[in-house]
């Protein structure tokens, strides 16, 4: 039975909300630090100003260390908007969406013993001039999407390269190789998804959010503007 | 308690150290796996608490590392990494797992637990 764009849809919509739920460990690490700190933060302070003598300076830098903890969940929590997809977004830089993307992945892919390799000249000084591209919400769930593949799919999976082409494209590919030799667990703890990112899903995915990605056994190209 | 902290949120380290330090015990911070392997060849701890995602070294491989030495401390995973992973990152490498923010009830009955262990081994 050929799916109707409403099921594609669908399927597009779960396929996101299992690469938001991917992501979600990173980003509410990014929230809980900044949390942790400051009530950590206050407890120290709440003993300062009940102690007999009270350390004005002490008890300044406390506040100034809540204060910018402050801001730091502030920005952590503004930044969900960025998985918006009916949000108008400001667009993304190339090396912006690979930054964030794997910066979101590194832990959980560690973990499972693969590691991620990226380009250095993908994430070398920004340059101001670069072009940001449109719509970063669905390329990041593309970004997200292309390293779920490479992860759950292919076995033998070592590592995931990723590397730009031209000047508006991203290149993704598995380097072939047990998982991390140096750990003997890694390997179990790449146990099989429940929801894996199969091609099929990817495929499903891009085509919802209108981009042609080139999807093989173990490489993808993720251009950046909608094909 | 002789405590090692692993985390590269430095501000966070810090004031956990100042805080267990108010508890009597005597905690030492490191910023880094690497950092924290050093810190473990020349003292001996009776409990470390490592954060799971560390710049240089997956906090998986400080814990397996730590776990193969002589004298190994009490590992407890801190982490706000999912339920699903931080089972895996439990497999046989942490006796216990904290999720960030840190629920200082839990930390106090683990390092209880490490000062009984620690009163039987001696």
């Amino acid at each position: 039975m050929k799916a109707s764009p409403g099921a594609r849809s669908w399927i597009a919509a779960g396929v996101r909300h299992e690469l938001l739920t991917r992501a979600l460990p990173a980003l509410r690490h990014d929230m809980a630090a900044p949390v942790s700190v400051m009530r950590m933060g206050l407890l120290m302070l709440k003993r300062q100003v009940a102690a007999p003598t009270i350390d004005m300076v002490a008890c300044e830098e406390r506040v100034a260390l809540i204060d910018h903890q402050i801001a730091e969940l502030v920005s952590a929590v503004r930044s969900l908007r960025d998985w918006e997809l009916a949000t108008d977004d400001e667009g993304i830089t190339r090396r912006g969406l690979v930054v964030q993307c794997v910066g979101l992945m590194r832990a959980a892919f560690d973990l499972h013993g693969v590691r991620l390799q990226v380009d250095e000249a993908l994430t070398a000084d920004a340059d101001p001039n670069v072009p940001k591209w449109p719509s970063g919400a669905s390329l990041r769930y593309l970004m997200l999407g292309a390293l779920g593949y490479l992860h759950d799919t292919p076995p033998d999976v070592g590592a995931i390269s990723v590397a730009a082409e031209g000047d508006g494209a991203l290149v993704l590919r598995v380097v072939a190789g047990a998982p991390d030799a140096t750990d003997p667990l890694a390997g179990a703890h790449r146990a099989p998804r429940k929801l894996a990112i199969d091609a099929i899903a990817l495929q499903s995915l891009a085509e919802d959010l209108g981009y042609v990605l080139t999807i093989e056994h173990d490489r993808v190209r993720l251009p950046l503007a909608p094909g | 308690m002789n405590v090692l902290i692993v985390d590269d949120n430095e501000a966070a380290a810090d004031l956990l150290q100042e805080l267990l330090s108010l508890q009597d015990h005597t905690a030492r911070c490191t910023y880094s796996g690497t950092q924290a392997l050093e810190a473990c060849a020349g003292e001996i701890f009776d409990v470390a608490l490592v954060d799971i995602t560390l710049p240089d070294l997956p906090g998986t491989e400080v814990a397996r590392r730590l776990r193969a030495s002589a004298r190994p401390p009490l590992l407890v995973a801190v982490t706000g990494l999912s339920s699903q992973d931080a089972g895996a990152s439990e497999a046989g490498l942490f006796d216990h797992h904290l999720q960030k923010p840190i629920d200082f009830d839990a930390l106090d009955r683990i390092l209880e637990r490490a000062g009984h262990r620690s009163s039987a081994a001696s």
